[in-house]
């Protein structure tokens, strides 16, 4: 799990504290890095884990860790607040350091140019994105973004935004519902 | 007075190619004698520095356009960063008018569907911080122009020339950007059958410049 909260304490954050929970109540193991005590640092876009060290970043940070835990894992949960119908600046640098599980060359997918993954084996993707007042534009552009994500990863996702401020156990009992509707998936 | 427009490049590294397509539409309104600066975010290096530069800049703009590649299916980290630093201290615009704002999203990929959404979080985000959305355009199969003057690169540049020189003319005539300028970013000068291929064979070549040992290393599996 990617915890791309910017503060300790807030939304994101607790989100992903009762999203761990719910998990962990069905038996996953989770691993969980939040973005905001991590150090991660920007990508470079140098192209060295394509060529130099293929497969590995060449930044040594926390970051370097998030290719291969996406690597190995059977689900892949990011959650942060919705910026802009996107992710926040935060949480998309350490989203942008999977990028050594991409491959440099190129195939059709979908009927679209998608670069080559490097590994066969695909996490599903769960977004969970945080609104602090309910926007239907933010969140239908959050959920386009998950998407497009999840179709350039070549796997199943869902998206969920969260909107406004939920009590722990109506959030963990929500998370835990979703998770529940994805057993054919996992 | 006409006011000033701001161009900034956004991108991860130096050198990029936003930055190259932020230099001719900057040529561009400068023949047209519109005032214009321009700012390469990823430039100085110093990050936190460089937002703050950014914010700074655009103090009396009437027009900013924001120049991003895609990264993971949206603007990259650093345009990211800048558009949050912007809505931190939104600048009142001239005259106190609202700043009007548009964007280019460039891309690798050829088909516009990769940077649709792109566009759209740059929408939203003038929606958000009371900006007046003048539209923009995106521009697939970029790659190639590593970071080179577009007027260098001849045919393969044509349409995205195009397309910035009739945002420039709009700009200037306070209008959205044209539907033709949209048109014209759209096209590329290979289809993805050719692209593919000949991508492929690049990176291929490259990683043997490279001497890269084994391309489909898969160091975690």
């Amino acid at each position: 799990m990617l915890n791309g909260s910017s503060v300790a304490g807030d939304s994101p954050d607790r989100i992903s504290e009762s999203l761990e929970q719910a998990l962990s109540a069905q038996g996953w193991h989770v691993h969980r890095m939040d973005v905001h005590s991590a150090r991660i640092r920007p990508c470079l876009a140098c192209s060295a884990c394509a060529f130099r060290r293929p497969g590995q970043c060449v930044l040594v940070d926390d970051g370097q860790e998030i290719p291969r835990l996406l690597a190995q894992a059977d689900l892949f949960a990011f959650v942060s607040a919705v910026r802009f119908g996107g992710y926040p600046a935060a949480a998309k640098r350490a989203l942008e350091r999977t990028l050594p599980v991409v491959h440099p060359c190129f195939t059709r997918y979908h009927g679209e140019m998608h670069h080559k993954l490097r590994y066969p084996r695909r996490p599903f993707m769960l977004f969970v994105g945080w609104l602090p007042r309910a926007d239907d534009a933010a969140r239908c552009l959050y959920s386009r973004l998950a998407e497009r994500n999840a179709l350039n990863y070549q796997t199943d996702h869902k998206a969920l935004v969260v909107e406004g401020q939920l009590e722990q156990d109506v959030l963990q009992r929500e998370l835990t519902e979703v998770l529940g509707s994805l057993e054919g998936h996992l | 007075m006409k006011g000033t427009v701001a161009i900034v490049a956004a991108s991860n590294r130096r050198g990029s190619n936003s930055a190259a397509i932020a230099r001719y539409l900057a040529g561009e309104l400068s023949a047209m004698a519109m005032p214009v600066r321009s700012i390469d975010v990823a430039e100085k290096g110093g990050l936190s520095e460089d937002f703050v530069q950014a914010v700074d800049f655009l103090a009396g703009c009437r027009h900013v356009v924001l120049i991003a590649s895609l990264y993971h299916d949206t603007i990259n980290y650093m345009a990211t960063a800048t558009l949050e630093a912007w809505a931190a201290r939104p600048p009142s615009g001239l005259n106190g008018k609202p700043v009007d704002f548009s964007a280019v999203i460039h891309s690798g990929y050829p088909e516009p569907v990769h940077t649709m959404v792109a566009l759209d979080v740059c929408r939203q985000f003038a929606k958000e911080v009371g900006w007046r959305w003048q539209g923009g355009f995106t521009a697939g199969a970029t790659s190639a122009i590593g970071g080179r003057d577009l007027e260098s690169l001849g045919p393969m540049t044509r349409s995205l020339r195009r397309a910035l020189s009739l945002t420039a003319t709009a700009i200037v005539e306070g209008r959205r950007v044209p539907a033709e300028a949209v048109h014209h970013g759209a096209k590329v000068f290979l289809p993805a059958w050719l692209l593919i291929p000949l991508a492929n064979w690049a990176m291929r070549r490259q990683a043997k410049r490279s001497g890269t040992r084994n391309l489909d290393a898969r160091p975690y599996a």
